[in-house]
């Protein structure tokens, strides 16, 4: 049912992906225009307020701005203390995620058939997984391997996945460094609690047991940066996790 | 006919109508499913304000209708709900959820109209019965998620059913002590039974800490399910309370707490379904304290804003329906870039989230400001600033997160198609109803239940378009800084814990290790110590290296003057003082 293309050519940008700064500017400009407006309303016009304080220049501006940047530095403090991975209570469903379209085949080297996998290629790509784990009970090493391949052929055996035997491909296609860091950074929450990246094996495109590339990827996007951020984070989580292991 | 009608109970159309979907199928299943709202709408607005119908059962006369003015509004906006949601779900094929959706609405509506307890018992807990289906579909539709969708089920049910339990021990008490089990207007201290039935009405309208199950739940249930549980029972619990509880001031600080609470959650959730389940607690926050300052215009604040509510919310829910149905995820990480496959999604979903942030000229904004502007009459400057702060965050959560993330953002490549033409249809409804009533706002005022006080209030007044501008679009601008400086908080896939812990985490982990709660808090709380005791090591330790580490990097002459300085002082303080 769900409708999808095939062939590799993203969509040309639309007008808002052209225009970012064009908005960014008018929203500044309506901004300025408001509170000129306020200033204005405040010696010409009379304002129905119900305490006093409301009825200073611009305090709505005031009170929206800081209460926005307020709530979202707070809500990313929170994060230390209430996130978990998203396995935390035993029930993910593993493979329930298509895969991230964008590490599935961006600049691939060969022949790539689809950008996004619908439906049908998800329950191909589930079954597959299942193998995968399978497999993955007898010999763990090929851990990483095994749901790659489980993958590659859900998407006719032609993708890239940020993963370490394909380092260079990664350095090759600027584009992959952005998919890398954002895969890195979902993998690096997941699998915050080590003994968890047995479970997922199967799904979505992970970065495990890879420090070189870690690294790798850090040199060659400067986005870096927001994701090690996010990295960072998950890190202490991964520790604290750990040490609750430990404690119990 | 009129006849006839006078003998149906609201809702009735739809319970039993609801029978004959599995024997039909095809084009006439749809038909039928679309046609059963629009019939009991039409037999609604048949009942004139006043009309009332008692039966008699086992001895009790039970009132099972009572039309008035605060039941009527929300009669209808179930109807218009059951009528969209119908349109939505049509591309399901199976009748389980068709049947469970007319079922929940049909039950929802009864309740709303129950003139006594016994009655209103009866129908809550057919809510929770019939609605539950619509998350196990899930699990039907996808054998991957079968486990999931039947723990998430039996949780949601267990909730829903303790609630029904209370509300049972209220009335048997209440009864007791008062011989009375009409449905009226009741105080805490009215009976042994009315904190019972107080609770009872709290679980179901998400009280902070009995909230949870909603974020549990509701993200999990089918991409129309979602929006039909969306849709009735908190707001169910909502004409409860005003009907009950009205003017009970703990409402007040119960209802600020619950809209600034679940904000945070729904910055940090990567699901954009719980965040719009997060934000929807936020959405009942405001409605729970206008009916416990309970003057006219806070009541009618309530009623409003129930009636815009369910129709933003389900626009914004559809969108993202639409979005889970295309894309087969709704997680904000793996989204992005989708208003140039699925433009006109796109465009009514920016009016869903425009209306829920309350900008002027949608519905949200019109509603909306009798519940603020009952609280600044009532001259309380606390839960005045914290509905001024969460206004603020619903613009952050709901009205940029939500449209910003799934179809702007970065393009995540994705290519598929518009949604389906009769969920854009329903979106469609949706969307001019949300211009409707904020253009309009004197059409819905005429059905509030003080039609009067809401004819003399406008909200269309210079300086309230006005702060509510600035303070939109100033926090607009917070965020358009915050993305430039790259400190906005990334979107990762989590779990982030919240009240369910106690009950999915905790509990089991009590009974399955036999430990005292003695025992288990100690234990907690040693981990807690472990945990800080290792960040430290770790900022001692491993950030160590001179590049990145905290304490590695090199201190200026200056800063370390400053901080002797700093230190000298204090000790100077703690010596003198």
């Amino acid at each position: 049912m769900s409708g999808h293309d095939h062939g590799n050519e993203p969509l040309p940008p639309s007008w808002f992906e052209k225009n970012v700064d064009t908005i960014v500017r008018g929203v500044i400009g309506i901004c300025v225009l408001l509170l000129v407006g306020d200033l204005v309303f405040h010696f010409v016009g009379h304002k129905h307020v119900h305490f006093a304080i409301e009825g200073w220049v611009g305090f709505y501006a005031v009170v929206g701005f800081i209460s926005y940047v307020g709530l979202v530095l707070t809500a990313k403090q929170l994060r230390k203390l209430v996130m978990r991975s998203p396995d935390f209570y035993g029930d993910e469903v593993a493979s329930a995620d298509p895969p991230h379209p964008h590490s599935v085949v961006v600049g691939s080297s060969s022949d790539a058939t689809s950008t996004v996998e619908g439906k049908k290629g998800l329950a191909q790509s589930r079954r597959d997984a299942e193998v995968a784990e399978e497999e993955e009970g007898e010999e763990s090493e090929l851990d990483a391997e095994s749901s790659s391949a489980a993958e590659s052929e859900s998407n006719g055996g032609s993708s890239v996945h940020v993963h370490g035997d394909e380092d260079e491909d990664v350095h090759e296609v600027d584009d992959t460094a952005e998919s890398a860091l954002d895969a890195e950074s979902s993998s690096a929450a997941e699998s915050s609690s080590a003994a968890e990246s047995e479970s997922n094996g199967g799904s979505s495109v992970h970065v495990h047991e890879d420090e070189d590339e870690d690294e790798d990827v850090h040199e060659v996007d400067d986005t870096a940066e927001s994701a090690s951020d996010a990295e960072s984070e998950s890190d202490e989580e991964s520790d604290d996790d750990d040490d609750e292991e430990e404690a119990r | 006919m009129n006849e006839l009608a006078q003998q149906l109970f609201p809702g009735e159309i739809l319970l039993f109508g609801a029978m004959l979907v599995p024997f039909v199928k095809g084009k006439l299943r749809s038909a039928l499913v679309v046609l059963l709202p629009l019939l009991s709408l039409g037999h609604l607005l048949m009942l004139e304000l006043g009309h009332d119908a008692t039966v008699s059962l086992a001895g009790f006369t039970l009132h099972i209708v009572r039309v008035d003015a605060l039941s009527r509004i929300f009669g209808i906006v179930f109807h218009i709900a059951a009528l969209l949601c119908c349109i939505y779900a049509l591309h399901v094929k199976k009748a389980l959820e068709h049947v469970a959706t007319l079922v929940y609405a049909g039950s929802a509506i009864a309740a709303t109209f129950a003139g006594d307890l016994i009655s209103l018992f009866v129908f809550w807990e057919l809510t929770a019965l019939s609605s539950v289906f619509l998350i196990w579909a899930r699990g039907i539709d996808d054998p991957e998620r079968r486990e999931r969708a039947y723990e998430v089920g039996m949780r949601y049910l267990i909730v829903q059913v303790g609630s029904g339990v209370l509300l049972l021990m209220g009335i048997l008490l209440h009864l007791s002590d008062t011989g009375s089990y009409g449905f009226d207007r009741m105080a805490l201290d009215t009976s042994r039974g009315a904190p019972f039935i107080f609770v009872a009405f709290g679980i179901k309208a998400a009280f902070p800490l009995l909230h949870n199950w909603v974020q549990d739940a509701y993200p999990e249930a089918t991409v129309s399910g979602t929006v039909v549980l969306a849709s009735f029972t908190t707001k169910l619990a909502i004409y409860a309370l005003a009907r009950g509880f009205a003017g009970t001031e703990l409402l007040i600080p119960i209802g600020a707490v619950m809209t600034a609470f679940p904000i945070f959650y729904a910055v940090l959730e990567n699901d954009l379904r719980r965040v719009l389940a997060y934000s929807l607690n936020n959405q009942l926050g405001y409605m729970v304290v206008g009916i416990g300052v309970g003057t006219e215009l806070a009541l009618n604040g309530a009623a409003a804003h129930a009636f815009a509510h369910i129709l933003y919310k389900g626009l914004l829910l559809m969108s993202m329906g639409a979005v889970l149905y295309r894309t087969g995820t709704v997680e904000a990480s793996k989204l992005g870039g989708l208003h140039k496959s699925m433009p006109l999604t796109t465009f009514f979903c920016v009016i869903g989230a425009l209306s829920i942030s309350a900008f002027p000229g949608l519905s949200g904004f019109v509603t909306k400001s009798m519940i603020v502007s009952s609280v600044g009459e009532m001259h309380l400057p606390i839960i005045f600033g914290v509905l001024l702060f969460a206004s603020a965050g619903v613009c952050d959560h709901s009205g940029i997160k939500v449209p910003f993330f799934a179809f702007f953002a970065h393009d995540q490549g994705w290519k598929v198609k518009e949604a389906p033409k009769h969920m854009l249809v329903a979106m469609g409804i949706a969307a001019v109803l949300c211009i409707g009533i904020g253009v309009f706002p004197g059409l819905l005022y005429e059905y509030l239940p003080f039609p009067e006080v809401a004819a003399q209030y406008h909200a269309y007044e210079t300086t309230h378009v006005l702060t509510m501008l600035e303070l939109l679009m100033f926090a607009g601008l917070a965020f358009v800084v915050l993305m430039k400086l790259g400190v906005y908080p990334p979107e990762l896939p989590a779990v982030n814990v919240d009240s369910d812990w106690v009950y999915r985490k905790a509990a089991p982990e009590v009974v399955r290790d036999g430990y005292s709660l003695a025992t288990y808090a100690r234990l907690k709380a040693w981990s807690a110590v472990v945990a800080v005791r290792s960040a430290f090591l770790r900022l001692l330790s491993v950030h160590h290296q001179p590049p990145r580490g905290t304490l590695g990097e090199p201190w200026s002459p200056s800063a370390t003057t400053l901080w002797a300085a700093l230190l000298l002082g204090f000790m100077l303080l703690v010596h003198y003082a």
